[in-house]
């Protein structure tokens, strides 16, 4: 059973330029690709986080800038910058037979998709599904 | 059993995403046998998908330009490693497999993004009209390639390099995706 309503909008943060591409607005399937678990063989997570940015608030839609903020405070690494995000409708990721859970550690906004196969090519199949879905959002430069 | 049957076997999620897929491109066969360490989901886009085509549109791309993209992705990968703990290196060998890829394809299509990959790859990217097309090489001589074009049309596989008969048939297909955009 799918806890989260298919019109609700996630988002998941991404730091590399090479990860998306701004003339075209397009994100990289890479983003949606779970982190590697086991090497050799190769075995990954089952979970991708993301962060819910509407029907967390009152108003129904977290403001943009709370949005980055919780990128900011949780999610970036002092090592790596957030560039930009993907933003995709929960209704897109439920079409690709999975689910969207909320997790809400270590933020209240907090969620995985899931569950991704463990396989390379089980997981590039359903990356690919949710980049060409998902809309580039870039980090605004005044934050 | 094939390799297509151990995927839906472990996979229901992809079970149900290859039926569902599979009915609506009834032309296509439901699995493919072929060379040991080939995996495949549909393969090949139906006639009237490619015949669909209209006038070619004309990009050119070298293999100078994605050298020094991948000069560059060397760069940020090997500064990443340092400092970061979740960011797999990527082998010598998957770049010049990227390499000896695009030498493959035909020249007639954009030049494809070019990506490092968390997991130690080198992730390749096109997206033609609505679809989008993706690779990945690990450095061990295999390729993972997914395509989607539309709703009804859909590729995915892994094959060795050297598979003489699923990559070159999917590598040929690419110039038609990029005609049909017109």
């Amino acid at each position: 059973m799918n806890d989260i309503s298919p019109d609700e909008v996630i988002t998941c943060f991404i730091f590399s330029d090479k990860h998306f591409a701004r003339t075209s607005g397009t994100v990289k399937f890479r983003v949606f690709m779970p982190p590697l678990v086991s090497k050799d063989p190769p075995q990954y997570s089952t979970d991708v986080s993301v962060c819910r940015i509407s029907a967390m608030s009152d108003s129904g839609v977290l403001p943009e800038d709370k949005v980055w903020e919780i990128g900011l405070k949780y999610v970036q690494k002092s090592d790596r910058r957030i560039k930009a995000r993907a933003d995709l409708l929960v209704s897109d990721v439920y079409e690709n037979n999975l689910k969207v859970i909320p997790a809400p550690e270590p933020y209240k906004e907090h969620a995985n998709i899931m569950p991704f196969p463990p396989d390379r090519l089980g997981c590039q199949m359903l990356a690919t599904e949710l980049a060409l879905v998902s809309q580039l959002v870039m980090l605004p430069k005044e934050i | 059993m094939n390799a297509h049957n151990i995927q839906a076997e472990h996979y229901p999620n992809l079970q149900n995403h290859e039926e569902s897929q599979i009915m609506k491109v009834p032309n296509i066969p439901q699995s493919v046998s072929g060379p040991p360490g080939l995996q495949t989901h549909q393969y090949g886009f139906s006639h009237e998908v490619i015949n669909q085509s209209s006038a070619a549109n004309f990009y050119f791309f070298s293999l100078d330009k994605v050298q020094r993209e991948l000069d560059e992705i060397r760069e940020e990968v090997e500064e990443i490693c340092t400092v970061a703990d979740d960011v797999y290196s990527v082998p010598e060998s998957a770049y010049r497999e990227t390499l000896s890829l695009l030498t493959r394809v035909h020249r007639n299509i954009p030049m494809p993004d070019v990506m490092w990959l968390e997991d130690g790859g080198i992730g390749l990217e096109w997206r033609p009209g609505n679809g989008i097309v993706t690779m990945s090489l690990y450095g061990d001589e295999h390729v993972t390639f997914v395509a989607i074009l539309g709703n009804q049309h859909k590729v995915a596989g892994t094959c060795p390099l050297t598979d003489s008969r699923v990559l070159p048939g999917f590598l040929a297909t690419l110039p038609l995706l990029f005609r049909q955009r017109t």
